[in-house]
């Protein structure tokens, strides 16, 4: 029934992170630069988002649930988009396991992270929902051959284990667990630079007729449907953290207005400065509330088509929402919008990077002219 | 607790019946009403409502009064009135607007004095049947903005003696009571404002200057315009008394029905919609295919995007349930509403052609109805400063 | 105009612009209500209309005023939008025949039907244009084609048909199916039957009395327009008719944008003018530039109606169309908004104008060229 409250769990572990949001914001520039995250806040954070080996392992993460997810991936996100995506994304390979109901895969992959990281190889880039996907998976004899590209991968590089997301010779959606050494880096985005997200060590890799055993098949049991929700469940990351950057966006931007003078006037009085920013708080909201609504009505899909055009919308329109406040804030702020001094230049770079990981020009409406 | 955002099932199936009720009983009489510009004498379409109440009417319910006429719905007020509220609102007007307009508790001054009424007044004029009531606000130079009221209530003994002029008043000659705001200290700004309660007798000594604004939208409701000459009312009248706070903690009321005023709009636009996509849908082989693949994605985005904004005024509604502070999330969808369900309608004639904005069809009526939404409860740049001001305090919220 | 790029208007056209202008704020603005209310022009407006020249184009050679250039009749039309949208915008609806004739008309069909409408003694045919589900002309559902016997059967069904001016012909534009090229045919209205008549009311432009009709009729050969004369041919002239109402649409929304400018300067909320509002002045001023870009839209493509071929410019048109809708409509409805509950009134002749460039965006709306895109 109709309730936007959420459960205790799930506010008690915003409520811890959220502590943590100042130190985070501190050192955010910094280890965005590095791509390091000191280690004891790593495991604070870890284990505050529920996304340690053993939380997701014994079903108490409030990761396992989407809106647990989503609500916890904001609320990190509002402290710093990078450490949101580094401190879940290490645990999305294993929750994806436990979605599958492959509980010998959850404990397999939650050992194997305690040597490294399990990567999630999901989006292919084109477009593609999880139903399009074409990482490829053959049947031959008592083995798998897989051939496929995956794009963006995070921690493809340097992961202990990759698992691909893909869709077997019989047309049915499919998760494989690969070593790393089956896997090639075709590249390395900590080698190469990029944009922004410096903490997420992102790749792109491939993998060409490698063979692995059935056992690699994760959740082989499982229902198509089951499958392919579990797939876009993990899309939903992204969209959140582009919701908490967004938001972090507005109000550090209203914070920063509300203190300030122009020629003896308050700047907050300009209402060309504040309507802007409050139609990106609009955005946000709106795309939020599309979040939590999808997130806890993920099961009652009856068909992948329906839930796959639900997830494209919702994940452009939180990462419109985002790249406009972040863009926006930059704005406002005039040259200190793009200073490194102020995270605001950060966010602006942040959103566009997220903007582009799930990108599908189908439900990326650019007006070719705005009915009105 | 947990996050969802779904009616439970008998709200589901209420919803079902009130938008069949619109579409199937009200839209019958809805060009009639715009042609005559009065709600048509059909009183059995108001009988045939699912409702009992209207919507907006939903949180300030009495012990005795229901939902709906089934008489199931109550139990379903435990995730808030104002929730139910919004949900019932979407339905409403799917068919045409005129008709709810006619059920009881569709206006704010009943809720007015219950806020901030003594309990004489409350039991003298909140209980008992309910009748039409209706709101006098604005004036030539005063809409949104409560200091720009120049209509003056001056204490004579036992009496108030009311002068000024109001305008753009609905329901002024079919309500049996209405509820005038005029200020008592024209130097204290809003502060000096207070509501007065007149009733028929003091209604029929008003001077109307005009009994019915000629307008764009919505002309089944008749808008009055009137000048207060030294009209004398019991002094009893003034809601809460001289010394309460003022009116200022009664425009909470606005707030509520700022929520299901968006979703008034929403609920034209969904109408529309529907009329729309069987229309095309009967002549889908007219259309190039580039053009009906085009035309299809524009109908889910248009229904998405009511939910979207839907979705703002149910967290509004869930706000003001809680009894947390909702005005930001009000404003926020209110402001953009309007103008999306506007852009919606305009969509839907435009697919339609010409014919679209003939007077065969409803379309070019609910376009001009859907703009008058955009005014009711102050307008887009209004709502966008009230934000603003909460953003810059950091109240706005999440 | 010069040939490379310079948007300085000559001196005639500038006293051109003046006199429009002057007509539509001295006459024009005043009897809107009554023709919105009535569907009738009062006699001396249509006349003042008809000497003007650019709603009711007709050939000098036959005492009228002769054929503008495309800019300066766009100019024109929509300076005179100013006044009224629907008053300006069903006159270029009702005398379309004339500029088609004027510009493709045989010997024979000017001589029959130019001198009367130049004398405004006899109404111009109508055209019969616009479609249901084919905005482009290049595919409209609408065949002219040739028989065995040498005659024509046209086929097909029109909508926004003016028939207000009391015309008594009206010129069918349609596709030769086996040639694939336009052609356009003078059909009297005796000869067919209106499918919708009686006319309907429309949101605006009462006195156009815009009607559908469906067309199954054989008719002569000379009935034809021909299909290039002067370097002008068919399709460039049916463009030609396309951008007019847009035209009006700027006009009519211009306008609006001007009349809340002044209102926002005069209303004080909150201890000031509104217009000291930058959510107010910076709207107008948002829709200032996209009113001024759609109208250099509008320009360029007057300037290339020659220079594409058929399908390009039937998707040039289209497309420049709903650019010049968009912001027109957009405009008028931001104009209702600054006058806050008063913009609903018909004391102001704001919700005229926002009626009037609705209905002129439905008429030749091409889902190709526009979409749904709700602002983020």
């Amino acid at each position: 029934m109709f309730d936007l409250s959420p459960t205790a769990a799930q506010q008690s572990a915003v409520e811890e992170l959220r502590s943590f949001r100042p130190r985070i914001r501190e050192i955010a520039r910094e280890v965005n630069r590095t791509g390091r995250l000191p280690a004891d806040l790593r495991t604070d954070l870890s284990r505050a988002a529920g996304a340690t080996p053993e939380a997701v392992a014994d079903g108490s993460s409030v990761l396992l649930d989407p809106v647990g997810l989503v609500l916890v991936a904001e609320e990190l996100a509002i402290a710093d988009a990078g450490t949101a995506l580094e401190i879940i994304g290490a645990a999305q390979a294993q929750l994806l396991a436990a979605a599958l109901g492959d509980s010998a895969a959850v404990e397999r992959v939650g050992a194997l992270r305690a040597f490294g990281d399990v990567a999630l190889g999901l989006y292919e880039g084109y477009g593609r929902a999880p139903s399009e996907y074409r990482l490829r998976a053959e049947r031959q004899g008592d083995r798998w051959s897989l051939a496929g590209r995956k794009d963006p991968v995070s921690h493809g590089a340097d992961a202990s284990a990759v698992l691909l997301a893909g869709r077997t010779d019989d047309d049915a959606s499919a998760a494989f667990l690969v070593e790393a050494a089956g896997v090639q880096v075709e590249r390395d985005d900590r080698k190469e630079g990029k944009l922004a997200l410096g903490l997420v060590a992102s790749a792109a890799v491939r993998v060409d007729g490698a063979t692995v055993p059935a056992t690699a098949r994760i959740g082989a049991s499982a229902e198509e449907f089951t499958v392919l929700r579990a797939f876009n469940t993990q899309r939903l990351l992204v969209p959140a953290v582009s919701i908490g950057l967004g938001q972090a966006a507005v109000d550090t931007t209203a914070e920063w207005v509300s203190g300030r003078k122009v020629r003896g006037a308050a700047l907050g009085r300009n209402q060309g400065v504040m309507f802007p920013l409050v139609d990106a708080g609009i955005a946000l909201s709106r795309a939020r509330l599309q979040i939590w609504d999808l997130a806890s009505r993920l099961a009652e899909f009856d068909t992948g088509a329906v839930l796959e055009r639900r997830v494209g919308r919702a994940v452009a329109a939180a990462c419109a929402a985002g790249t406009q406040a972040a863009r926006i804030a930059c704005n406002t702020m005039g040259w200190r919008g793009l200073s490194q001094q102020f995270l605001a230049e950060a966010r602006y770079r942040d959103a566009g990077v997220l903007s582009a990981v799930d990108f599908d020009v189908l439900h990326h409406n650019v007006p070719v002219i705005e009915a009105a | 607790m947990a996050i969802s955002l779904k009616p439970s099932q008998k709200t589901v199936e209420l919803v079902e019946l009130t938008r069949r009720w619109s579409l199937d009983v009200v839209r019958p009489y809805a060009r009639e009403a715009d042609t005559n510009e009065i709600y048509p004498d059909v009183p059995e379409v108001i009988e045939a409502c699912p409702l009992d109440v209207a919507p907006v009417g939903f949180a300030t319910l009495r012990d005795d009064e229901y939902v709906d006429r089934a008489h199931t719905l109550k139990t379903d007020i435990e995730f808030g009135p104002n929730v139910l509220s919004v949900f019932m609102t979407e339905p409403l007007s799917q068919g045409d607007s005129w008709a709810w307009q006619m059920l009881h508790g569709g206006t704010v001054s009943e809720d007015f004095i219950n806020l901030i009424g003594t309990p004489e007044q409350v039991e003298k004029w909140c209980t008992g049947e309910h009748v039409l009531t209706a709101i006098a606000m604005t004036e030539d130079q005063s809409g949104t903005d409560l200091a720009g009221i120049q209509t003056t209530a001056v204490r004579d003994g036992d009496e108030w003696v009311l002068n000024g002029k109001k305008v753009f008043i609905s329901n002024l000659l079919e309500c049996e009571w209405i509820v005038l705001l005029a200020t008592i200290d024209p130097e204290a700004g809003s502060a000096g404002v207070r509501a007065f309660i007149l009733d028929r007798d003091d209604i029929a000594k008003f001077d109307v200057t005009t009994d019915k604004e000629d307008k764009i939208g919505f002309r089944f409701i008749r808008n009055a315009t009137f000048e207060l000459h030294d009209i004398r009312i019991p002094f009893d009248r003034c809601v809460g008394g001289p010394e309460a706070p003022g009116v200022a903690a009664a425009l909470g009321v606005f707030s509520k029905n700022r929520a299901t005023c968006a979703v008034w709009g929403t609920s034209i636009a969904r109408g529309c919609l529907g009329f729309t996509e069987q229309w095309i849908d009967e002549r889908a082989e007219e259309y190039s295919p580039a053009r009906l693949t085009r035309i299809r994605a524009d109908f889910a985005e248009m229904h998405d995007t009511l939910d979207d904004v839907v979705r703002l005024a149910l967290k509004s509604a869930w706000l003001k349930d809680r009894g947390e502070n909702a005005a930001a999330t009000a404003c926020e969808a209110k402001a953009v509403t309007p103008k999306l369900a506007e852009s919606i309608v305009l969509r839907c004639l435009q697919l339609v052609g010409a014919e679209g904005a003939s007077e065969r069809h409803l379309l070019e009526k609910w376009y001009r109805d859907i703009k008058m939404t955009d005014a009711m409860l102050g307008p887009g740049q209004v709502q966008r400063r009230s934000v603003a001001q909460m953003l810059l305090r950091g109240g706005a919220g999440r | 105009m010069s040939a490379s790029f310079d948007l300085t208007l000559p001196d005639e056209v500038v006293a051109m612009r003046q006199a429009a202008r002057s007509l539509a704020l001295g006459r024009l603005d005043a009897v809107a209500r009554e023709v919105d209310t009535t569907g009738q022009v009062p006699a001396d407006v249509a006349g003042h209309l008809r000497d003007m020249g650019f709603t009711c184009v007709v050939d000098s050679e036959f005492g009228g005023g002769g054929v503008p250039d495309t800019h300066t009749q766009l100019i024109g039309v929509e300076t005179l939008a100013h006044g009224d949208p629907s008053i300006v915008g069903a006159e270029v609806f009702t005398g379309g025949g004339a500029l088609l004739l004027s510009l493709l008309g045989t010997a024979g069909q000017r001589r029959r039907f130019l001198p009367g409408a130049a004398a405004g003694s006899a109404a111009a045919p109508t055209v019969a244009l616009y479609e249901r589900f084919e905005p482009s002309p290049r595919a409209y559902d609408t065949e002219i084609t040739r028989m065995p016997d040498g005659r024509y059967l046209v086929h097909g069904e029109k909508v926004a048909v003016a028939l207000g001016g009391g015309a008594d012909h009206v010129i069918v534009v349609g596709r030769d199916p086996e040639q694939d090229v336009l052609r356009a045919a003078v059909v009297a209205l005796a000869d067919i039957e209106v499918a919708s008549a009686p006319a309907q009311g429309h949101l605006a432009m009462s006195s156009a009395g815009l009607t559908r009709i469906r067309f199954d009729v054989t008719v002569d050969a000379d009935t034809l327009l021909h299909d290039e004369a002067d370097g002008v041919t068919l399709a460039q002239a049916v463009a030609r008719t396309r951008l007019l109402p847009a035209a009006v649409a700027l006009g009519g929304a211009t306008r609006a944008r001007e009349y809340a400018t002044r209102y926002a300067t005069e209303r004080v909320a909150f201890g000031r003018p509104i217009i000291s509002f930058q959510g107010v002045s910076f709207t107008l001023a948002d829709n200032h530039m996209q009113l001024d870009a759609a109208r250099l839209g509008l320009w360029s493509i007057a300037t290339a109606l020659d220079g594409l071929d058929d399908d390009r410019l039937a998707d040039e048109v289209g497309r420049t169309v709903a650019e010049c809708h968009a912001a027109a409509t957009t405009a008028t409805r931001d104009a209702i908004q600054m006058l806050g509950g008063h913009g609903f009134l018909t004391d102001h002749p704001v919700e005229l104008w926002y009626r009037c460039t609705a209905l002129l965006s439905t008429i030749d709306c091409d889902p190709r060229f526009t979409r749904f895109a709700p602002a983020v």
